[in-house]
């Protein structure tokens, strides 16, 4: 997938190839609904800010230019849509303490070892509290690396320089890794099974 | 400095882009219907937007990830020659309604306008009422609503009350401010509609006007003012003005009438009315 190819396909689309928008939603849409989950645990906000954010990209499409990566421009929308719906709903402090949506919403462990997964689920909530304990700009920097997008695209859609999308992302990298630190032997051999670089 | 080992990680975390070990395989995925509705409302952005010239959509596949291909779709380019720009609606939108208001402007000035009859008219009681005198009073109570008053025009006073009317170039002789104007100092066309309370007013003026002054004044008043064509019907007038009491009005009915009719009254023997002459004054 390369930046021309998105942007072709979206001015494919522009012009009524509904094939080409296909190929762009299979390519975006886990990444964009992994973000949404994340930053508002809960389906129902994500399921509907997920298809507000397509919306927008449907209905913009003839005002499309390609000027940058396709990937930034969904989730530059993906991201504004969340802020729009913080400040409406004023979810974001209520989100903050939210603890109903977030079954679901954050990889669940594998296996069905009752041992494994009782030491999983205590991981997952640490990480989950980790995650909610973040300021919110280094939790959006941090869930929009996750979602695969580079720093310089990540810098771009909190409109900020990169430098300091990168200090927001250490700092969070940080307070999760302190925060996980307690569960040591689980993480750290999570550490040791990178073998995907630049992945 | 850093810690080394932040640091390690951090590089990590960057690398791999999760805090969490692998063995949390990360599957969420937007639900199915999710898909279907998103899909769905992308092919009705493209069915309701333009219509590609001679393509059709043709769904391939039915269930929620039916593929739908456009057959017989146009070149890009061409597709974009023939949608309106964006600009074209709004623009033509109020380019209607500014013609739409300027009509309607236009209409609702020209309503009460002074057609130039109606000025005609103005001009020609002005110069009536400053041959009298001026010695009237304002009779705007008197002008209809919908008659205009030019502000340097001075009208005869102290009409009968359907002297405006007469006035009016509405009147049944619509002619006759005109032909007054242009022959002033020459008899009045024998042929000039009947105007029947036009007498009264410059009867009115007459009366107020100085007695030297009565000749002329009745002369012109003649000029001015339609008469009757028929001397026989003005003759009733006047003797109906007679045995009205209005002898004045009577008696200059009559000069204007000599005026007019000057063979007319050697005719028939009418007495010779005081002060005029045989023949009016061309």
């Amino acid at each position: 997938m390369s930046t021309d190819e998105d942007g072709d396909l979206m001015l494919r689309y522009a012009r009524g190839d509904l094939r080409a928008f296909e190929t762009l939603y299979r390519r975006h849409k886990s990444a964009l609904y992994r973000y949404l989950a994340r930053q508002t645990r809960n389906p129902e906000i994500a399921n509907d800010l997920f298809q507000e954010a397509w919306s927008k990209v449907i209905v913009s499409r003839e005002r499309y230019e390609p000027r940058a990566q396709f990937r930034t421009f969904l989730f530059r929308i993906a991201h504004n849509c969340f802020i729009d719906h913080c400040r409406r709903a004023s979810v974001r402090n209520e989100a903050n303490g939210a603890e109903d949506g977030w079954e679901g919403m954050l990889p669940g462990p594998e296996g069905d070892r009752p041992d494994s997964r009782a030491e999983q689920a205590q991981l997952l909530a640490r990480y989950r509290a980790a995650l909610a304990a973040l300021p919110a700009e280094q939790r959006d920097v941090f869930l929009l690396y996750e979602s695969g997008l580079s720093l310089d695209e990540v810098a771009t859609i909190s409109a900020v320089g990169a430098e300091t999308a990168k200090s927001r992302l250490r700092y969070a990298v940080a307070k999760l890794r302190a925060t996980l630190a307690p569960l040591n032997d689980t993480f750290s051999s999570a550490v040791a099974a990178i073998q995907e670089p630049g992945a | 400095m850093t810690d080394p080992d932040q640091d390690e990680a951090f590089e990590a975390f960057l690398r791999r882009r999760s805090v969490l070990p692998e063995s949390f395989a990360d599957k969420l995925e937007p639900p199915a219907a999710l898909d279907h509705a998103v899909l769905n409302e992308a092919r009705e952005a493209i069915r309701s937007g333009a219509a590609p010239d001679g393509g059709t959509m043709v769904t391939a596949a039915a269930g929620p990830t039916a593929a739908v291909t456009t057959v017989g779709a146009p070149t890009p380019g061409k597709q974009q020659t023939h949608r309106p720009p964006r600009w074209a609606v709004p623009v033509a939108l109020a380019a209607t309604v500014l013609l739409c208001l300027s009509v309607v402007l236009n209409v609702s000035l020209n309503t009460n306008r002074p057609t130039p009859e109606r000025q005609r008219a103005a001009v020609v009681r002005a110069e009536a009422g400053a041959d009298a005198g001026e010695q009237r009073d304002s009779i705007s109570g008197d002008i209809p609503s919908n008659e205009v008053i030019l502000p340097e025009a001075k009208v005869a006073g102290s009409p009968g009350p359907h002297a405006p009317v007469a006035a009016e170039p509405a009147a049944p002789a619509p002619h006759a401010p005109m032909q007054a104007k242009a022959v002033e100092h020459e008899r009045v066309d024998a042929t000039a509609a009947y105007a029947p309370h036009a007498p009264v007013q410059t009867e009115a003026a007459t009366a107020t006007a100085a007695p030297a002054d009565e000749p002329r004044v009745a002369a012109r008043s003649a000029a001015v003012a339609p008469h009757p064509a028929d001397p026989k019907v003005w003759l009733r007038q006047i003797e109906a003005l007679r045995a009205a009491g209005q002898n004045d009005h009577a008696a200059a009915e009559m000069s204007r009438f000599r005026a007019a009719f000057p063979d007319y009254a050697a005719k028939t023997g009418l007495p010779p009315s005081p002060g005029t002459p045989p023949n009016s004054p061309k």
